[in-house]
């Protein structure tokens, strides 16, 4: 019995994770058209939600990519699994919160291995699954994406250069209709897997489901409405900033910046290779700008987000395990979840209530 | 060390990714540009050369098109 709600705490915090995963990631698919003008905000985020459901539909091989490799599956507890779905949803709401965008696929890994970590020990994580699964993922896709975008951006300025600016960019706000659209769906094939691979984690930890299996269809399906219902809420404080604060976008490199992101994520998802979809379009936007003009990047505000890069995993790992000891306190059973999660419910009313009672809500509308 | 993410892999993403966000943006940007031209060439009387100006945003789309329809693919034929 104690198992048992354990493991529906697990599912219950790790759709919680989903939620902020899409609403923490709404931007990388919408922000580019709603600074460009190719959409209005409200049917951006709605557009974007019901395709980030469909994508979810599409694709389980990088739900099976995540879900091994990083932590030995033999130490790998329910408690674990809750701590570090706790450290990834702390880092998303904290990124959040100062507008930046980060990867909550690295937030994930980390807070899974940092719960690992501080109940096994070093035994309990393959190092070599962190520089093939963080590491290197983290390093190759933004610059991929940098430099695709760049080389995209620059041969599109070669072919309608000369063609008067007001038709080029109302050709362009089209296309991103398509761009965008792609890239949402490549979204959903690639991030709503990862709910489903950790959700997949804890039911083989508790023991209903064999190594190997493809997640069950309720996991497919609630992971699909989660993510969509957390694109759709929208984070609005990242989409300003990777809308307009990285560069001032025009609608030819508002395309460009999609259409190479959607093409990374695709061939990325295609492999089984577990890119994070921030990462590629914050690099995708940043190659556009560059390759125009080099100044025209800021890059004090580029800087702060790939700091933030740096700095996910150890810090979603310090969470997760924090966590863990916390949970652990109170013995083995169902005690230390049931506290952890009442006791972040909590916070979370306390911070958000004051902010809806006595400041100003971030919405579409600004 | 790269066991499960083979290095072969990475360089499949790497020239897929290249060459295809260059093939998308390069054809919609010939779409663009066919029509800016055909409506500029039909305003000054030209005919013939908005005809074929037209006709070259219409084969520009079809292989933009059929790089995103490729992409819908690639996610439906997966794992």
């Amino acid at each position: 019995m104690g198992e048992e709600l354990v493991l529906w705490i697990v599912v219950a915090t790790a759709l919680a994770f989903d939620f902020t995963n899409g609403f923490h990631d709404t931007a990388n698919a919408v922000a580019t058209s709603i600074s460009t003008r190719a959409m209005a905000p409200r049917v951006a985020v709605g557009l974007s939600a019901v395709l980030n459901f469909v994508g979810a539909f599409l694709s389980l091989e990088v739900a099976a990519t995540i879900a091994s490799g990083i932590v030995d599956p033999g130490f790998v507890t329910l408690e674990i699994v809750f701590a570090g779905l706790i450290g990834a949803i702390t880092w998303n709401l904290a990124t959040w919160y100062f507008g930046l965008p980060s990867s909550s696929s690295h937030a994930l890994i980390g807070g899974v291995v940092g719960a690992a970590f501080a109940a096994e020990g070093a035994q309990a994580v393959f190092g070599d699954g962190l520089i093939e699964k963080v590491m290197l993922p983290a390093l190759i896709a933004p610059i991929l994406a940098l430099v695709a975008a760049g080389i995209a951006i620059l041969i599109c300025y070669r072919i309608v250069g000369r063609q008067h600016p007001g038709m080029v960019s109302r050709g362009f706000r089209l296309g991103q209709i398509v761009s965008g659209s792609l890239f949402s769906l490549s979204h959903g094939t690639n991030d709503a897997q990862k709910t489903m691979g950790i959700i997949a984690l804890a039911l083989i930890a508790s023991g209903h489901l064999e190594s190997g299996a493809d997640p069950p269809t309720w996991v497919v399906v609630s992971a699909a409405t989660a993510i969509a219902l957390g694109t759709y809420v929208g984070g609005w404080r990242i989409i300003r900033t990777m809308g307009t604060r990285i560069i001032k976008m025009d609608p030819a490199q508002g395309f460009a910046a999609q259409s190479v992101g959607s093409a990374v994520i695709l061939s990325a998802s295609h492999v089984g290779f577990p890119l994070s979809t921030t990462h590629v379009i914050s690099g995708a936007i940043m190659g556009a700008g560059a390759a125009k003009r080099f100044s025209a990047v800021r890059w004090g505000v580029a800087g702060n987000i790939v700091v933030a890069w740096v700095l996910t995993t150890p810090a979603a790992a310090v969470v997760g395990g924090v966590t863990f000891g916390v949970t652990h306190l109170f013995g083995d059973g169902a005690a230390g979840p049931v506290i952890v999660s009442l006791g972040v419910i909590a916070m979370l009313v306390w911070i958000f209530g004051r902010r809806l009672v006595g400041g100003r809500t971030l919405t579409a509308e600004g | 060390m790269l066991a499960a993410v083979k290095a072969g892999d990475i360089f499949e993403v790497v020239w897929v990714s290249l060459v295809a966000g260059a093939l998308v943006t390069t054809a919609f940007s010939f779409v663009v540009l066919g029509l800016a031209r055909s409506a500029e060439s039909a305003r000054h009387g030209h005919g013939t050369a908005a005809a074929l100006y037209g006709a070259m945003a219409v084969v520009a789309f079809v292989v933009f098109a059929a790089t995103v329809v490729l992409g819908v693919n690639i996610m439906l034929t997966k794992g």
